[in-house]
């Protein structure tokens, strides 16, 4: 779920973006069709072995653990699928500034290509794991793997990857959700800085999963989990200028006072309702968050409950539930047809929000107790566990409230196109304008160039020596163990 | 904020010197980040524990970490078991050839194991069937190097090769299985389903389970119990909880075993034969 439903989302909002946003056809569609093939082929490949058992080694792989070779290599296929989206977005940016000389890229499609920088430097990582170490062990071709560089060289990518999944929602954030709310984008520039700050802070943090590991040594760790801190920075930009892009449009919709024009904003609208309920599970995931980066407090709540509560509350509630309501938002433009209810949809984000708290809480307070995580089930039989037993039918009543929102959200998109009453849709997506549009974008806000030399740098220094010891130290091997046989 | 009145190279001047403050700020950054981390922190960290400001920053880069090496003991090593699972080893017991195995089971084995694999005096000879070719192996080898004590075998193996104890590992391990998984007797305690599901947390005893499992789980040689004979596997527990039986790599049965009583050990016997 984790790599499928983000990676073709993804995709498919990129490419949206790069028409809609550019107004100009998309470079080498027929390529696009081939990088959605390849995803689509990958994630047959990757479903197959893991449905028939034979590759339980779950989402971070945990080598020595070795699966099937074709576990992996529809792992890479979906990657190069989606590496050939990357190029088409920087080639259609590129294109369009050649046409537009001196004008800045419009927001949506900065931010895309931002993300798609930001994806071609995360898979560095998992890449070069995966073809040098793991799939070399897969085929039986090595028989030891050095578990710290594979952790390392995951987690290269693992925390960035999130980035990845959280910049679209961001993308609606600033460029869609205040034009919903019939307002304007705060600052352009406060957004493309907030992009920026994300590629650069959201890469070289990665060892703050490995805060446990004996590999690295307090100073590395050190480092990477104070840049992991700057990444508050660009959420509280965020949180700060679509707030006040918000404030804007309630006002100008005439609220009126300190908190008149929350109210005054059209909730009955699913851009403008994701929006709030992205927010509000927004403070608890990255209070969450918050707790899992620092170095001492990590300690507490390592491996328990505590981290599956943090990544879904604000992966599975902020992010996924902007995808939903950025998919309500396009598929008019795309179906042709409007929406046949808005109050289904409407409700099919209640439903995944509502669901979303009441499925994570239980898991936050029993990891705090000390429920671990990738356990599959417990003995509630026991004394000291026993007590968990009504927290975890809260968690499951959640879920199962998530479940039905999920199938009201296919049922939502399917009724465009089987609703009678569907009408016909005429406009074209929209993006928010900027407050204040004429404001001058200096040239490093308007391409990759100098970011790129920044990325480079800190991860040279955040990754190096982190990476090279185990080149210099030589330290011993673990032995493949094998679980697809 | 309008430039529209002005000249394009304003523009460009502003964009460069944004750049140019930008990149300052980073840089500026980055290294109070890592001043921070690889300075600050490590030399007040190390105040508290007496270390000097030096060492404690060559240890926050992973350079210089005390990993002393333990004094060197005069006594001669006894590994308990010289099966090393190397590169070498494994593809040997993969190579191994089923039919010479055969023909060397039906000469030299079938007296005690039956040509079936299955056993004639059940509490001291196993069943051979079901078992992976590295089990077999990993035994066939220790008691031919003598690290696991069996004077019967001893003879026997003392005119074989190690291909030949690939070929027998390769032969067996392709017999057809004989299938009795313990849950399916009733009359087993529960208390010994516990054991070997569950395990026992109050003595820090894993589940049985969590190695012997048919598929995946524990180190690579460990042999399935399901289809064992219970008398067999409780002549082994006793001899693991006794040391007489002590090729077990980091003395994990051992350990195990002498945490169980001689009722749990017995379990076995309370369930009705095959």
């Amino acid at each position: 779920m984790g790599y499928v439903l983000t990676t073709f989302f993804i995709m498919g909002f990129g490419y949206f973006v790069a028409e809609s946003a550019l107004r100009q056809p998309l470079p080498a569609p027929r390529l696009a069709w081939l990088g959605f093939i390849l995803g689509i082929v990958g994630t047959v490949m990757v479903v197959a072995t893991v449905l028939t058992g034979h590759a339980s080694v779950m989402f971070t792989f945990y080598p020595p653990l070795t699966a099937s070779p074709i576990f992996y290599l529809g792992l890479v296929l979906v990657v190069v699928g989606s590496w050939i989206w990357c190029v088409l977005m920087l080639v259609a940016m590129m294109r369009w500034k050649r046409a537009n000389p001196g004008q800045p890229v419009p927001l949506a499609m900065y931010a895309t290509a931002a993300n798609a920088v930001l994806w071609l430097w995360t898979t560095i990582g998992v890449a070069v794991e995966l073809l040098f170490v793991v799939i070399p062990a897969a085929f039986g071709w090595t028989q030891t793997v050095d578990v710290g560089l594979t952790r390392t060289l995951f987690s290269w990518t693992l925390h960035a990857i999130v980035y990845f999944w959280l910049i679209p929602a961001y993308i609606a954030f600033y460029t869609i959700a205040p034009q919903a709310a019939g307002g304007r984008l705060f600052s352009d520039l406060m957004a493309r800085a907030s992009f920026i700050l994300f590629l650069l802070c959201g890469l070289p943090v990665g060892l703050h999963h490995l805060f446990m590991d004996p590999e690295h040594s307090t100073g590395f760790k050190s480092i990477q989990m104070i840049l992991t801190v700057l990444v508050a920075v660009p959420t509280l930009l965020t949180v700060f200028t679509v707030t006040a892009s918000m404030e804007t449009a309630g006002r100008l919709r005439g609220g009126k006072g300190l908190f008149g024009w929350i109210g005054a904003l059209p909730w009955e609208r699913p851009m403008v309702l994701a929006t709030g309920l992205s927010f509000f599970m927004l403070w608890f995931g990255g209070f969450g968050g918050l707790i899992n980066m620092s170095y001492g407090m990590n300690a507490m709540v390592h491996n328990t409950s505590w981290v599956s509560a943090h990544f879904h509350m604000i992966f599975g509630g902020s992010v996924v539930i902007m995808y939903f309501a950025i998919a309500y938002h396009i598929w008019p433009s795309l179906a042709g047809r409007a929406a046949p209810s808005v109050a289904l949809q409407r409700i099919q984000l209640w439903l995944w929000a509502v669901g979303m708290m009441v499925m994570s809480m239980p898991w936050h307070w029993l990891g705090l107790n000390g429920q671990v995580r990738r356990v599959a089930q417990f003995d509630y039989a026991d004394p000291s566990m026993s007590w968990w037993t009504p927290w975890m039918a809260v968690s499951l009543a959640g879920g199962f409230v998530l479940v039905v929102s999920a199938a009201l959200f296919i049922w939502n998109l399917v009724s465009f196109h089987v609703e009678r009453s569907a009408g016909v849709y005429p406009a074209p997506v929209k993006y928010a304008t900027a407050l204040h549009p004429d404001q001058p974008v200096p040239a490093a806000l308007n391409g990759f160039a100098l970011w790129n030399v920044f990325v480079l740098i800190l991860m040279a220094a955040a990754y190096s020596y982190p990476i090279a010891q185990f080149f210099i130290l030589n330290p011993p091997q673990a032995v493949v163990h094998r679980v697809d046989r | 904020m309008s430039t529209d009145n002005k000249p394009a190279t304003s523009t460009a001047e502003a964009s460069r010197a944004f750049a140019v403050t930008v990149s300052a700020a980073i840089f500026a950054i980055a290294v109070m980040v890592g001043l921070l981390g690889f300075v600050v922190m490590p030399v007040l960290e190390g105040q508290t524990t007496g270390l000097d400001s030096f060492t404690a920053i060559c240890r926050a880069f992973g350079i210089g970490i005390p990993a002393e090496q333990n004094a060197r003991s005069s006594k001669p090593s006894a590994p308990a078991s010289s099966t090393a699972w190397d590169s070498a080893t494994r593809n040997d017991v993969r190579r191994g050839d089923a039919a010479a195995g055969a023909a060397l089971a039906q000469d030299t084995c079938a007296a005690c194991h039956m040509p079936n694999g299955l056993s004639a005096d059940p509490a001291s000879v196993p069943s051979t069937t079901g078992l992976s070719a590295r089990a077999i192996y990993k035994q066939l080898h220790d008691m031919k190097r003598g690290e696991r004590v069996n004077e019967a075998m001893k003879g026997m193996l003392d005119e074989l090769t190690d291909q030949n104890l690939t070929d027998l590992a390769a032969y067996y391990s392709r017999l057809p299985r004989r299938n009795h998984d313990i849950r399916a007797y009733n009359e087993v305690t529960p208390n010994a389903v516990v054991l070997a599901t569950k395990g026992d947390v109050s003595r820090a005893l894993p589940a049985c389970e969590a190695c012997h499992n048919p598929t995946a789980g524990g180190p690579l040689e460990v042999p399935a119990l399901t289809g064992q004979y219970p008398a067999y596997i409780v002549t082994q527990l006793q001899a693991y909880a006794a040391g007489t039986r002590k090729n077990d790599l980091y003395g994990r049965m051992r350990r195990i075993a002498g945490k169980l009583t001689p009722a749990e050990i017995a379990a076995y016997y309370d369930a009705p034969r095959p």
